[in-house]
């Protein structure tokens, strides 16, 4: 018989332990030797479910679970079993079996069997656990009406066919299984069973091939409990979570790592809430400060930092699948950055978590919903749309809904519903009959159809809503009342104008232009008569000519002639014989005026000839609804100086349409107050003739710049719509078809809207629609919910859910490492009224969180995954926050936050679409260097940085990114033209912000990507490669942001 | 080296082996990768960790890797392959009801006329394959293909068939199969992408890059664009004024300030990157060697009817044979184009159609002409084809009077050569009038089962667990084709 010793330890370490057995014993079996003398000793207060002290010592799954005091056994360390405490009484409690005796040999077979390891017999397989394996395996061929061969396994008479109770090798199941007999193996067509599972099957048959079914029994499914932190970890727990992770390692035989050093826990706490590095003066500040609350307030300090929403904002666009295009063939743009600015602002208002949920599920639906509220179901409009021609738009439409389930479903339910669209999930208890109950109360939102469906050109299109800012009505409201008292004004005048325009004599014109001068050397100058023929090609050129009238408010007229030399007879240069003219002034010894009223005869739709002195190059007179004819365009200057020479100065430089000029023109002028309306075709309207008058011009001018101002605020306007979701108004009960195979041509059968039929039920009464299911998602006794959530918080942290497979709480998903934490936490965060921070705060304040990653080589091989949180985490930054890092280091990152989607540089040609002309023209000034979080997003075509760092493509909802370490990720670091962009910016800075020698510049230019000092072989190195190059810090500081350091959060 | 660094190296290359099973099967998803290594993995031959890794097959392969000439738009089977006599017989004549009951067409409304094709049609080779006169180079591989006239889909429009053709499903978020395959098999080549995709042709592929993206398997996985302007390879290019050498001293400074790192926090993950850094500064190198046509003969050049430096498929079918002859595992061509429905001249099968196919032909010929006298062929699985057919009927749509033909999911014709392929052989027939199958329909997912069959792998156990249960390419169908399986 072994002999043990425990010594438990107090003070240093919480609790210790040193087993010592000695001597050899015979195995000791659990049916043959323990079974006999527990049904003796045991199972008069220990058999069901309610026995005492809520431990079932009758069933092998009861043995496994434990009681109230917790799990019986503990098969890593078997010593420690709370068995044998029990049994011995070492816990100073009345020994077991109370009431009754036990020799010391029937003590020594307990204690032998637990110092063999506790081994337990495995437990009969359920019926449950025999159906998954005819679902995945049989029920292709097995499971339909008429089954093959008469055989279903899934009636009760199919299984009494096939099986012979408690004879598995006399059961034709097993031998058609193992392919005896000479016939062929089933599953037919398929990999044979695994051993696991036939072995299942085995168990199953031998043990009576009981057919009872259990409540499904998933543990995700179940009511979340209300754990209590075991008083474990001493001094080193500095909350909750520290004392649920402390039990683990404990079991476990680990221990917690050493704190990590300030400088480094600083950088993970930033990185994690912020999602930026801290710059060398706030780690400086941070450690010269004194006080021992300096963490907790600098965790509050990020907390309310406006970047804190954006770091939480990166995660959710994820799950969102938020994306600036509708994605499949035509993948085109659409305008949805407005729920992107929700997001972020909803997690820096701290929004509840309940109230996050039900905006964005049914933010429509609530009583009078706000425009934020509508803004939010933009989560819902993140699907994509397939537009290509020909697509039948319903089932477009089924598929948007379908997408709408798979999402919700995974984000707020963990749950693999996705499965149950094609059949019952193989596993977790999930039917497609439920699949389609949630469809039907996601899928009674509002379209419009638009398009011909006769050409294949039909739309189903989805709300959208306009959002006008209040700053942006408030000007709307200032430019109509201004524009307003101008028209009266206008009005006033009116009389004496038109008496005017009646009574002026005919205009005469004065040929003018001696000279014209072009400022594009690529172009060529030919007289033909009194034109000018311009040749050759220029993107932008300055046409100037000389002219000689003298009066202080001459009109100029521009006569643009056609010409075969141009194309398509011109009057423009560009392929189309079109032209834009983007800017029209006179030019007076370096003083421009600009006109005060203009006139064409031609002008194309879209254009305005008062946009010629608006300063923009890409508005102003074009004329593709008059190619092939001649145009006449005048302009009235007023106050111009007598003296000097006055040249008239025509400017093209469309970026948007390149070469598009004037080919053959020719100037002319006129002193006459009424001659600008000679410039039109025929006789002008009331309008025109107010809009060209000189007395009018001041007002002219005024409206003219209050009305490119409302331009102005419209285009604001639509480049801020919403995509949005509208329940369409239902009075009956909601329904869905519930589709065969899931296809969409395979309607079954109507089913009502409701909730999965394993969770708890919608309220009774209530309506099941989607404003119900959002209430019911975020409801107390909702067992997902909250878990999924704070599991995937917990995951953002440790770069690995307690869950591992955070979208998947099914029975084949992995199980909680922790499962007492995990309800711990959820518990805790609706408690406090789903307060997000609160669960942020919760787990940075925590020792575990707060530990060294630094691994040693046991420790990595006794747990490689860090399963069990014995080290701090040590993970690569997402694409966006790579961006931001290195943007961040460089000192050119912009820390603007919200508004649409920029374009930062890409390596050109990457962006082409099937159809589409659209082109990604790179943004400039601040918005070519935002965060990550906020590049447009073309789902067939991803930001190739991002792509490479494994940022989905937005198609669909993503849980979890993958974390790869591949070649062209180091080709990104080493080439991308904004990694270049930002070293030479850092070299730079490295110059200006730090002390004069090579070595302080190094070290500063460290600090900046690492967020710690150097050592000193790390300095030495960087001070060799910089003195390699004459002292140049360019190099180093290429090398600086492609070190793993900078790219990873540790 | 010293004793002590010669301890962490070994120490070190422990740990890569476990991080590899960590890395590349993605937690869960190990489990398949780590079953598909079996007990080599581990063994002291196997040096590589990286994803792409050379791993066994199921059972011996015919073929080491693929070429897949994918026509995007889908080429009609009746200009090329498909002779219908009955068809020409009846053309003008409207399409009889029971074809259209209950169908639904992508543009094709009301009643449609059948459309004969104007092309001849000749038997080539001594295997006397059908071909039309819009194929003239043909001939030269006749008897090296297995033409497939019977090949079936689910979708009939573009972005969702070429998903599914590429992915085995309509919606993208699945892995393709070039991912599936370098998943499943690794890459010989370290210093090149397993999985290439060249472009050319009008514009991309509709279905945009996860045609051939990873889906849910890490994005190690995805096609690698070559591109033919600009870089071949993104970010492949040293920034302006930075040499080679260098760009070596700054990698080597990187690689010991990593080396350092790793001293102090002994993370797996360094000493992977610092391999990615030189493996990427290989790729600097082979990948422009390959890209350069120029080391060609003109006989070569010619024989494809290529213009080096030009984006064409005829440039990229050279491209193809390099890349395979250098050990790559599977290289995509796109071309675009073939979408001919005839509402103009643009879209016809009268003027589009032959410009399209002389695009294609004597390139695509050309290609299993070159791989075969290389020794290549036997080891190479060539397949050209489109994402599904066209319809019998004209399209008309608005009454347009050119002529062209709607999408058709029912009946479309593909062929494949090499890589075990019976050579010489027509699989499948249509019925008269080509609208569905009557003889051996050959599904997408039973294609991809024999793609991954030909290259040692049972398409039933080249599984990845995703969200709960075990993914494969071809769903749960697909059976290999043996008729093709020479």
């Amino acid at each position: 018989m072994a002999q043990q010793l425990r010594l438990f330890g107090l003070g240093i370490l919480p609790v210790a332990w040193v087993a010592i057995s000695i001597g050899q014993s015979k195995p000791v079996s659990f049916e043959k030797d323990l079974q006999p003398l527990v049904k003796q000793k045991c199972l008069r207060c220990h058999t069901g479910e309610k026995s005492q002290g809520g431990l079932d010592l009758s069933t092998i799954a009861g043995w496994k679970k434990g009681g109230v005091s917790g799990p019986l056994l503990n098969l890593k360390n078997p010593a420690q079993s709370l068995l044998m405490v029990r049994i011995l009484g070492t816990d100073g409690k009345m020994k077991m079996p109370m009431g009754e005796t036990m020799s010391a040999a029937e003590i020594g077979k307990f204690q032998t069997w637990v110092d063999q390891g506790a081994k337990l017999p495995l437990p009969e397989p359920s019926f449950n656990e025999v159906q998954a394996i005819f679902q995945a395996h049989c029920s292709g061929c097995h499971g339909t009406e008429s089954p093959k061969a008469g055989l279903n396994p899934f009636t009760k008479a199919g299984i009494l066919k096939a099986i012979k109770p408690g004879k598995p090798d006399e059961s034709l199941l097993m031998r058609r299984v193992l392919g005896l007999d000479g016939k062929p193996q089933m599953p037919m067509g398929f990999a044979p069973l695994s051993a696991a599972k036939l072995d299942t099957l085995k168990r199953w048959i031998a043990a009576g091939a009981k057919t009872e079914t259990k409540s499904a029994g998933l543990w995700s499914f179940g009511p979340v409990t209300k754990p209590v932190p075991p008083t474990v970890g001493g001094t080193w727990a500095r909350n909750g979570v520290d004392k649920f992770v402390f039990a683990k390692l404990q079991e476990q035989g680990l221990k917690p790592n050493q704190p990590a050093p300030q400088e480094t826990l600083l950088r993970r706490l930033y990185l994690d809430l912020v999602g930026l590095p801290p710059t060398p003066a706030e780690v400086d500040a941070y450690l010269a400060d004194k006080g021992t609350d300096r963490y907790e307030r600098k965790v509050d300090e990020l907390l309310k930092s406006p970047h804190y929403g954006e770091r939480q904002a990166r995660i959710w666009l994820d799950l969102s699948r938020y994306a600036d295009t509708n994605g499949f063939e035509k993948d085109g743009i659409r305008t949805a950055w407005r729920y992107r600015d929700w997001v972020i602002s909803a997690f820096n208002r701290n929004m509840p978590f309940d109230q996050f949920t039900t905006e964005q599920v049914a933010g429509d639906m609530l009583p009078k919903a706000n425009q934020d509220q509508l803004i939010a179901t933009g989560f819902l409009r993140n699907s994509m749309q397939n537009m290509e021609g020909g697509v039948d738009q319903a089932e477009a439409y089924h598929y948007v809904i379908v997408d709408r389930v798979n999402t919700t479903s995974s984000v707020f339910m963990g749950a693999t519903v996705a499965c149950a669209r094609c059949h019952d999930h193989k596993f977790d208890p999930i039917s497609q009959k439920d699949y389609y109950g949630l469809y039907a109360l996601m899928g009674n939102t509002k379209y419009e159809v638009t398009g011909d469906n006769n050409v294949g050109g039909q739309l189903w299109m989805e709300p959208v809503l306009n959002v006008i800012p209040e700053a942006t009505q408030k000007e709307l409201d200032a430019v109509a009342a201004s524009e307003k008292d101008l028209k009266s004004e206008i009005a006033q005048k009116k009389p004496a104008v038109l008496a005017e325009y009646s009574s002026a004599p005919a205009v005469v014109e004065t040929p003018e232009g001696a000279k014209l001068s072009v400022s594009a050397p690529s172009l060529t100058i030919s007289k033909s008569g009194d034109y000018f023929l311009v040749k050759g090609n220029a993107n932008s050129a300055d046409y100037k000519v000389t002219f000689g009238n003298r009066a202080a408010n001459p009109t100029l007229f521009v006569h643009a002639e056609t010409d075969p030399s141009l194309p398509a007879n011109g009057p423009g240069t560009a392929s189309s014989g079109n032209f834009i003219l983007g800017e029209v002034f006179v030019e007076v010894e370096g003083t421009i005026y600009s006109p005060v009223a203009a006139a064409s005869s031609i002008i194309q739709a879209g254009y305005s000839i008062s946009d010629v002195s608006d300063g923009n190059l890409e508005t102003g007179l074009a004329a593709y609804n008059g190619i092939g004819k001649p145009l006449v365009a005048g302009f009235r200057f007023e106050g111009l100086p007598t003296t000097g020479e006055r040249k008239l100065v025509l400017r093209f430089g469309s970026a948007e349409w390149p070469n598009h000029r004037l080919g053959k023109l020719r100037v002319t002028s006129s002193s006459q107050p009424t001659a600008l309306w000679a410039a039109l075709p025929k006789k002008p309207s009331e309008d025109e003739i107010l809009g060209a008058h000189p007395t009018l011009a001041k007002q002219n001018q005024k409206l003219r710049a209050l009305q490119r101002k409302k331009r102005a605020l419209d285009q604001q306007i639509e480049d801020s719509t919403a995509l949005i979701v509208r329940e369409k108004p239902t009075a009956e009960p909601l329904t869905a078809w519930l589709l065969t195979r899931g296809e969409f041509m395979g309607r079954k059968e109507k089913v009502p809207a409701g909730v999965p039929s394993q969770l708890p039920k919608m309220r009774p009464g209530e309506r099941a629609d989607r404003l119900s299911f959002a209430k019911w998602l975020v409801r107390k006794d909702n067992p997902l919910t909250a878990r999924v959530f704070v599991n995937r918080v917990w995951q953002q942290y440790f770069g690995r859910g307690i869950v591992e497979t955070v979208e998947d709480f099914g029975t084949q998903g992995s199980p909680p490492t922790h499962p007492e934490l995990l309800d711990w936490l959820a518990n805790e965060f609706v408690t406090s009224g789903w307060n997000q921070k609160a669960l942020h705060r919760k787990i940075v304040l925590s020792s575990t969180y707060r530990q060294s990653s630094t691994v040693s080589q046991a420790a990595l091989a006794k747990d490689p995954k860090n399963e069990w949180l014995a080290r701090g985490p040590r993970v690569r930054l997402e694409a966006e926050l790579i961006r931001d890092s290195v943007l961040s280091a460089s000192g050119l990152l912009s820390r603007k936050i919200g508004g649409p989607s920029v374009f930062p540089s890409q390596p050109a040609g990457v962006w082409n679409s099937p159809y589409s002309g659209e082109r990604w023209i790179p943004s400039q000034g601040e918005d070519a260097y935002r965060r990550g979080i906020y590049t447009f997003i073309k789902r067939t075509s991803p930001y190739p940085n991002f792509a490479a760092f494994d940022a989905p493509s937005r198609e669909e909802c993503t849980v979890r990114r993958s974390q790869t370490n591949t070649p062209l990720q180091a080709l990104a670091m080493m080439n991308d033209a904004t990694v270049i962009e930002a070293a030479e910016a850092l070299s730079k800075r490295m110059t200006r912000e730090s002390g004069p020698d090579i070595s302080s510049r190094l070290k500063y230019g460290f600090r900046l990507c690492t967020g710690r000092r150097p050592t000193v072989a790390e300095l030495n190195r960087l001070v060799a490669l910089a003195k390699k190059r004459k002292n140049s810090l360019d190099l180093a500081a290429i090398a600086l942001l492609n070190l793993d350091e900078t790219i990873t959060k540790e | 080296m010293n004793h002590k660094e010669e301890q962490n190296q070994i120490a070190l290359r422990e740990i890569t082996r476990r991080t590899l099973l960590r890395e590349s099967g993605y937690g869960v998803g190990g489990l398949a990768l780590a079953s598909m290594l079996g007990g080599n993995a581990f063994g002291a031959q196997q040096k590589r960790t990286d994803p792409m890794a050379v791993k066994p097959t199921h059972f011996a392969p015919k073929a080491k890797s693929v070429i897949y000439l994918f026509m995007a738009g889908a080429p009609s089977q009746f200009e090329l392959f498909d002779p219908k006599p009955t068809l020409t017989k009846f053309d003008g004549q409207e399409c009889p009801d029971d074809l259209l009951n209950g169908e639904r067409f992508a543009f094709i409304r009301g009643k449609p006329k059948l459309l004969g094709s104007p092309y001849k049609f000749r038997q080539a080779g001594k295997s006397g394959q059908w071909v039309s006169e819009l194929m003239p180079h043909f001939d030269g591989i006749a008897d090296d293909v297995a033409v497939i006239r019977s090949m079936v889909t689910d979708q009939f429009n573009h972005a969702p068939a070429q998903l599914f053709m590429n992915t085995g499903f309509q919606l993208p978020g699945r892995p393709s199969l070039g991912s599936w395959l370098t998943y499943g098999l690794g890459s010989e080549r370290e210093d090149l992408p397993g999985f290439v995709v060249l472009l050319s042709g009008e514009n991309n592929p509709d279905g945009g890059k996860a045609c051939y993206g990873s889906g849910f398997l890490p994005t190690s996985y995805q096609g690698v664009e070559f591109r033919s302007e600009g870089d071949p390879v993104l970010f492949l290019q040293d920034p302006k004024g930075m040499d080679r050498g260098t760009r070596r001293e700054m990698l080597d400074a990187v690689r010991d300030l990593n080396r350092l790192k790793f001293q102090q926090v002994l993370d797996p993950e360094i000493e992977s990157r610092i391999a990615q850094y030189e493996l990427a500064f290989r790729m600097q190198t082979s990948v422009p060697e390959l890209a350069d046509l120029s080391k060609e003969t003109p006989e070569t050049i010619e024989l494809y009817g290529a213009e080096p430096g030009k984006r064409s498929f005829a440039n990229n079918c050279i491209l193809a044979r390099r890349l395979v002859e250098r050990g790559v595992r599977f290289v995509q061509l796109y071309h675009r184009g073939w979408d001919n429905h005839g509402t103009g001249p643009g879209d016809d099968i009268m003027t589009r159609l032959p410009k399209l196919c002389k695009e294609v032909d004597q390139a695509a010929a050309a290609l299993v002409m070159d791989l075969k006298r290389n020794g290549l062929l036997d080891e190479t699985l060539v397949i050209w084809g489109g994402e599904f057919g066209r319809t019998p009927m004209n399209e008309g749509r608005g009454g347009s009077p050119f002529k062209g033909r709607d999408h058709h999911p029912r009946a479309f014709t593909i062929w494949a050569a090499g890589g075990g392929i019976k050579p010489g052989i027509s699989l499948g027939a249509t019925d008269e009038l080509g609208y569905n199958i009557t003889e051996d329909p050959v599904h997408v997912h039973d294609l991809h089962a024999t793609i991954l069959h030909q290259m040692g792998l049972d398409h039933t156990r080249l599984t990845y667990r995703y969200q709960g249960r075990d993914f494969r390419l071809t769903d749960v169908h697909g059976n290999v084709v043996k008729k093709l399986i020479a």
